[in-house]
């Protein structure tokens, strides 16, 4: 379209009484006419003048506007509508604003032909159009030529285009959805060829948009997912999307800001973590750090707070599946990092000839040198050690319709002090694994069929060192091999699911002394696990259901077998587009359980029978005005046979009055959740969740009279020892004008029983018949909760948008106000100095941990 | 190493229940190793650092071949925030010969079974030249299991004569035996099996006694290697774990001393107190106003000391075991080192809930008399807190 303004101001007749030699002043405009010619009014090349009377009153508006000449009445009314959007500042006459009428003429022009490729002398203009910053294509973008009122070109789904212009100066305007959009210079000479490149800034920063490539599974469960923003800028998360996580409803963590999830009150190591159905061992560095999963490998998380599909087995609580991100094959993928901690690169590269796409990705850490830095400023005699690293490799090839995938990855920790006096012992803790998973997936028939092979191999444990040589070393370690069919096709609404998993676990578990040989050898433990699942789903309208079961074998060789039956049951109803109902009902089982997943724990303890929780749960989604989403889920999960053994009881050889009643235990959680969601669309993200949960243990516990002996046994239901009562958690994300994004997480949690198992053991004062006042340890059904918690996180952000590269500056901090949370308390006696006699005053101190992570860092994408 | 791990992985503060359950058992056997059914044994507690005969929390009779077991609660046998100690004692008596066993703590390990209860009869007797016999409490031959793996099977038999005046100890002197490991051919090491007790003669000199009435018994200490047991959780480490076990017979001997030291009712120079409690005969501990490593004493008459004897002389634990002596006589001086190797049985003595010392009794005899005056001084390598007696003689 082109604009065409022409203002012609004939005369000013003034409505107001004659004022003899008054001064009269015309009105000024002072909006610009904006006139669109509409389309195929006018032929290219062609004018048309409208003129019209305008009414400007006496506070600048225009009230009228009437034709004063015939004009098309297409041309008229275009302009009539352009002229009552103008405004004045209003005639005056002596000094006094007045209403007046002015002639105003509208000018349109047709839009301007452009030469063709015929024209010998015509320059020639090819070029592609890329977001600024990356190097995606913009696709579907409209050029305008020199104000033109319609598009000269637009770009195809490479972003290319193509254009032949008269030689000379000319404007090019490029405008795409999703864009600002950007204005362009050019001169071209006669017959010249002329290839440029056009980088349109994104309206909204979104670099790690979620692609989908395939079909949506009709039959996912509910379950909640996150993508975008909410995977990468969330605070106090330093950019891992498995860290999200601890911020969903129904998680809490042993200590806050440790990434270890506790799912609606089960154990820790009753929660599984898979990367593409591959589980891993531990999901963080060090429980605190970065995940062992560079976050440009993950596509997206999917968390199951319960009643997980039936291709996940033997796990009893939550589910956190990643799924590696789909190979591109596009172009080559290059992110990095570095931030004060480690530093990490993902690279990702298509051979197009050979249908093959190669990515690694890694990170490693240089903690060393920062802390080595603080163990001199605290002036101590050794150095705090934490080291880490990770690695990624996936290698995909097409085979005919096939395609096949290997994946490697695996992680490594190093966590303890070094003595600076190398005569002096130092102290490690380590903890590695490593895992490769060959995978093919074949279309079979209707459906397709996946066959994996994987193998792995863990270590945790301690060692000393002295001299450079290990002195002594306590390691766990466990070697594993395992394969895995399924076969998954739909036909009409229904959708069928099959498969079949087993995997050999073999542990060994060494202590050497260097001076002596090995005074504890643990014959080489061998479990076989294996399992066989059924699904059945359901999709219809509204109505999904989804019916599985599951069959799993446990075997500690040479003989201890168990088996297990796992029904689950699934369904949602959408009632009306505004709201959809599910419910869900399971069976798990699981070998018995540590607090953590330690090599040989959980084979060695089948004689103790197998894990078993029903679950039951059911919630409703709702989708609210403003584009926002509400969740209300409750559950109940019945530990129809709690097998949770005490790490205590395993580390120290000590058992308890609690120990006895292992084998017959139960338990149960349950509660209500909510979580209000804004998701990634736009500027803003964000969630609330809240928790209101319950979990119960039967204990067995000592009663004692206050001399310290024991009075009586008791059995009752207790809080759990992570039972946290209230967790709310508050998730925030905006992104500010030139790049700046912030997000900032508010977390409050209720305290845990100050039970002793994980913080000390509640003790009430007692007065002795001498008037002292003395510490009474109290049973285990009368302790007190520890403190309730909060904390703030907080990130800023600033992306620079070079021509294909974006580069992101980062701060993220964890606890910014550095706050200490109690999760014990030290009951002794002070001596009450200057008061004569020996006077002691008892003292409850708190003991709290300032955990406090701040992470600067600085990424680029490529 | 798993304890490390354990606490190494749990920081946060995590650690003992007063749930936590100690489960000890033993068998009592007679003095040929029969089990011993119906022998009640009994469990009791002291609420400080002394152990002794405190309240009774437990008992239970010996069954099935002479076993027995407890199940002991950690709120029971430990202070648990209250501050200070708590002695744990298992016992038994045996009624034919009076002997009673028992054996102390003041921690627990997960699990343990403990040395065998056998009764004991000495057939003690004091020769008139202070020769001692008596019948070892463990019985030559007897079996020795090792702790566990290559971990070296030790075992320290002490007996140990005391001699009472008054009721309070005057004179404790042992045999001061360990390493009794032997194997078939009579070498000790790790591959020993047998027991077999090699006794050191037990005289009692002439000095010890004085001039006193004094009440002789046997009492014997045996400090044993066991092996803790794994408790089936975990991997099962078994751990070697040391108790002491001590036996105390009701055989008395009567017996009469007719030596009086030159130092009986000197003057104690620098110290405030007529007569002085360190030379007036009487065995109570007498707590030095500070504790000091030096004793001047004025003696009632000129003497040229030979013999010196230290009764219950306690300093801080710690203290090295070889004793230097400096005596001044007059212009006198002798310095002398004694290595005697005395294994007291209550040799870890608490005098408050945070202070321990350790218990001494020394005869020190002189190279050679001491010039003759009435002025003796006495300075040693180490500090007491705690004295009965000094005694000087000729």
């Amino acid at each position: 379209m082109r604009l065409g303004v022409l203002l012609v101001l004939l005369a000013a007749t003034a409505r107001a009484q004659d004022a003899g030699t008054a001064d009269v002043a015309p009105p000024e405009q002072l909006s610009a006419l904006n006139a669109p010619l509409p389309e195929g009014a006018l032929d290219a090349g062609a004018t048309a003048d409208v003129a019209l009377e305008l009414t400007v009153d006496d506070t600048g508006h225009v009230t009228a506007a009437d034709a004063i000449a015939d004009a098309p009445p297409v041309l008229l009314e275009a302009a009539r509508a352009a002229t009552l959007a103008l405004t004045f500042r209003p005639a005056t006459l002596a000094g006094q604003p007045v209403t007046v009428k002015v002639r105003y003429v509208v000018h349109f022009e047709g839009p301007r032909p452009l030469p063709t490729a015929d024209a010998g002398w015509a320059a020639h203009l090819t070029g592609r159009v890329t977001s600024k910053g990356t190097r995606d294509a913009v696709s579907s973008a409209s050029l305008f030529v020199d104000d033109a009122g319609t598009p000269a070109a637009e770009t195809g789904p490479n972003g290319d285009f193509e254009l032949w212009l008269e030689p000379g100066k000319h404007t090019l305007s490029v405008r795409a959805a999703a864009h600002a959009p950007g204005t362009f210079e050019e001169e071209l000479k006669p017959r010249e060829e002329l290839q440029v490149a056009y980088r349109l800034v994104r309206t909204v920063l979104n670099p790690y948009e979620t692609v989908v490539r395939d079909t949506a599974d009709r039959a996912e469960q509910a379950r909640v997912q996150l993508s975008g923003p909410e995977l990468r800028e969330v605070a106090g998360t330093q950019g891992e999307p498995l860290r999200v996580i601890m911020l969903l409803p129904g998680v809490t963590t042993p200590l806050s800001g440790i990434s270890y999830p506790i799912v609606r009150g089960a154990s820790p190591a009753a929660t599984g973590f898979f990367l593409d159905d591959v589980q891993i061992p531990q999901l963080y560095h060090l429980l605190l750090g970065p995940s062992v999963i560079y976050p440009d490998f993950i596509d997206r998380v999917d968390f199951y707070s319960s009643n997980a599909p039936v291709r996940f087995g033997r796990v009893t609580a939550g589910v956190v599946s990643a799924a590696a991100a789909k190979s591109r094959d596009d172009r080559v993928h290059v992110s990095a990092y570095v931030d004060v901690l480690n530093a990490g690169a993902f690279v990702e590269v298509p051979i197009e000839k050979t249908g093959t796409n190669i990515a690694v990705a890694g990170r490693v850490s240089y903690t060393g040198l920062v802390l080595s830095l603080v163990g001199k400023a605290l002036a101590a005699n050794s150095t705090p050690v934490a080291d880490f690293y990770d690695y990624q490799a996936r290698v995909e090839q097409k085979v005919g319709r096939a395609t096949l995938r290997l994946l490697a990855f695996g992680s490594s920790d190093l966590v303890g002090s070094r003595a600076d006096d190398p005569m002096n012992p130092s102290s490690f803790v380590t903890s590695l694994f490593h895992r490769a998973d060959l995978r093919a997936l074949i279309p079979l028939g209707p459906g397709t069929l996946e066959a994996g092979a994987t193998v792995g191999f863990e270590r945790q444990g301690l060692f000393t060192e002295q001299l450079g040589q290990t002195q002594a070393s306590f390691l766990m370690s466990r070697l594993t091999a395992g394969g895995r069919l399924r076969y998954r096709f739909e036909k009409g609404p229904l959708q069928v699911k099959v498969g079949a998993d087993l995997e050999r676990q073999q542990s060994d578990i060494g202590l050497e002394l260097r001076t002596a040989s090995s005074l504890f050898t643990v014959p080489r433990t061998l479990g076989v696990f294996g399992g066989a699942f059924a699904e059945l789903a359901f999709v219809e309208g509204p109505l999904t259901v989804v019916a599985g079961v599951r069959g799993d074998s446990y075997l500690l060789a040479p003989s201890l077998y168990r088996f297990s039956v796992d029904p689950r049951l699934e369904a949602r109803y959408r009632l009306t587009p505004w709201l959809m109902a599910h419910a869900g009902a399971g069976l798990f089982h699981q070998a018995p359980l540590l607090l953590i997943n330690l090599p040989v724990t959980d084979a060695a303890a089948l004689a103790d029978g197998l894990h078993e929780v029903a679950q039951l749960s059911a919630g409703v989604e709702v989708r609210l005005p403003w584009g926002l989403e509400l969740h209300l889920d409750g559950f109940y999960n019945a530990l129809l046979a709690a097998r949770e053994r005490s790490l205590q009881q395993f580390a120290s050889g000590i058992s308890t009055l609690d120990d006895r009643l292992a084998a017959t235990r139960t338990g149960r959680s349950y509660g209500l959740e909510v979580m209000l969601r804004a998701p990634a669309k736009g500027r803003l993200f964000g969630w609330l969740s809240y928790s209101l949960m319950r979990s119960e243990r039967l204990r067995r516990f000592g009663v004692y009279t206050p001399d310290q002996t024991l009075a009586e046994q008791r059995e009752a239901m207790l809080p759990f020892a992570f039972d946290q009562t209230h967790v709310l958690n508050l998730v925030a994300g905006y992104q500010l004008p030139w790049g700046v994004k912030v997000s900032g997480t508010f977390h409050v949690n209720s305290g845990r029983p100050e039970s002793g198992e994980f913080s000390s053991r509640t003790a009430r004062l007692q007065r002795t018949d001498d008037g002292l006042y003395v510490w009474q340890v109290v049973p285990l059904d009368q302790v007190d909760r520890l403190p309730p918690f909060w904390r703030l996180d907080l990130r800023v952000s600033k992306t620079f948008l070079l021509n294909e590269v974006s580069l992101e500056l980062y701060l993220d901090v964890l606890n910014v106000a550095a706050r200490q949370e109690v999760v014990t308390y030290s009951y002794g006696y002070a001596q009450l100095a200057g008061v004569a006699g020996a006077t002691v005053l008892p003292t409850k101190t708190p003991q709290g941990i300032p955990l406090l992570y701040p992470s600067l860092g600085l990424k680029g994408v490529w | 190493m798993k304890r490390a791990w354990f606490f190494v992985l749990l920081a946060a503060g995590c650690g003992a229940s007063p749930d936590d359950l100690f489960v000890i058992g033993g068998r009592v056997v007679s003095r040929l190793g029969a089990g011993l059914d119906g022998v009640p044994v009994t469990v009791t507690r002291t609420l400080s650092a002394e152990c002794g005969d405190g309240q009774q929390l437990h008992q239970q009779r010996t069954a099935d071949g002479g076993l027995f077991s407890f199940d002991l609660l950690r709120v029971e046998v430990s202070p648990f925030y209250r501050g200070g100690f708590m002695c744990t004692r298992l016992g038994t008596g045996f009624e034919a010969s009076g002997t009673t066993v028992w054996s102390d703590f003041y921690a627990f390990p997960n699990a343990l079974t403990l040395p065998d209860f056998n009764d004991w009869s000495p057939g003690f007797s004091v020769a008139a030249d202070g020769g001692v016999q008596f019948e070892p409490v463990v019985p030559e031959g007897t079996s020795l299991e090792p702790c566990a793996g290559n971990f070296p099977a030790r075992e320290t038999v002490v007996h140990a004569i005391r001699a009472r005046v008054d009721g309070g100890l005057w004179w404790e002197q042992s045999d001061h035996q360990s390493a009794l490991r032997v194997s078939d051919d009579g070498g000790v090491g790790p591959s020993a099996v047998g027991l077999s007790y090699l006794p050191v003669p037990l005289e009692l000199p002439p000095e010890v006694l004085e001039d006193r009435a004094v009440e002789l018994n046997l009492e014997a200490q045996r400090l044993g290697c066991v092996k803790v047991a794994g408790n089936g959780a975990g991997p099962g480490l078994a751990e070697p774990y040391e108790v002491v076990t001590r036996w105390s017979s009701t055989e008395k001997v009567l017996a009469q001393g007719h030596t009086v030291p030159v130092s009986r009712g000197a003057r104690c120079l620098g110290l405030s107190f007529n007569p002085c409690p360190l030379t007036d005969g009487s065995p109570a501990p007498f707590e030095l106003p500070e504790t000091t490593n030096n004793l001047r004493l004025r003696l009632p008459y000129p003497a040229a000391v030979r013999v010196i004897v230290l009764r219950g002389a306690e300093v801080e634990t710690g203290a090295s075991s070889r004793l230097q002596l400096t005596i001044r006589s007059g212009d006198d001086t002798l310095t002398v080192q004694d290595d005697t190797s005395q294994v007291a049985l209550d040799s870890i003595v608490f005098i408050d809930a945070e202070r321990a010392l350790q218990r001494d009794w020394r005869r020190i005899v002189l190279p050679r008399p001491m010039q003759y005056s009435d002025d003796i001084e006495l300075e040693l390598n180490r500090n007491f807190v705690r004295l009965g007696e000094v005694s000087l003689f000729e």
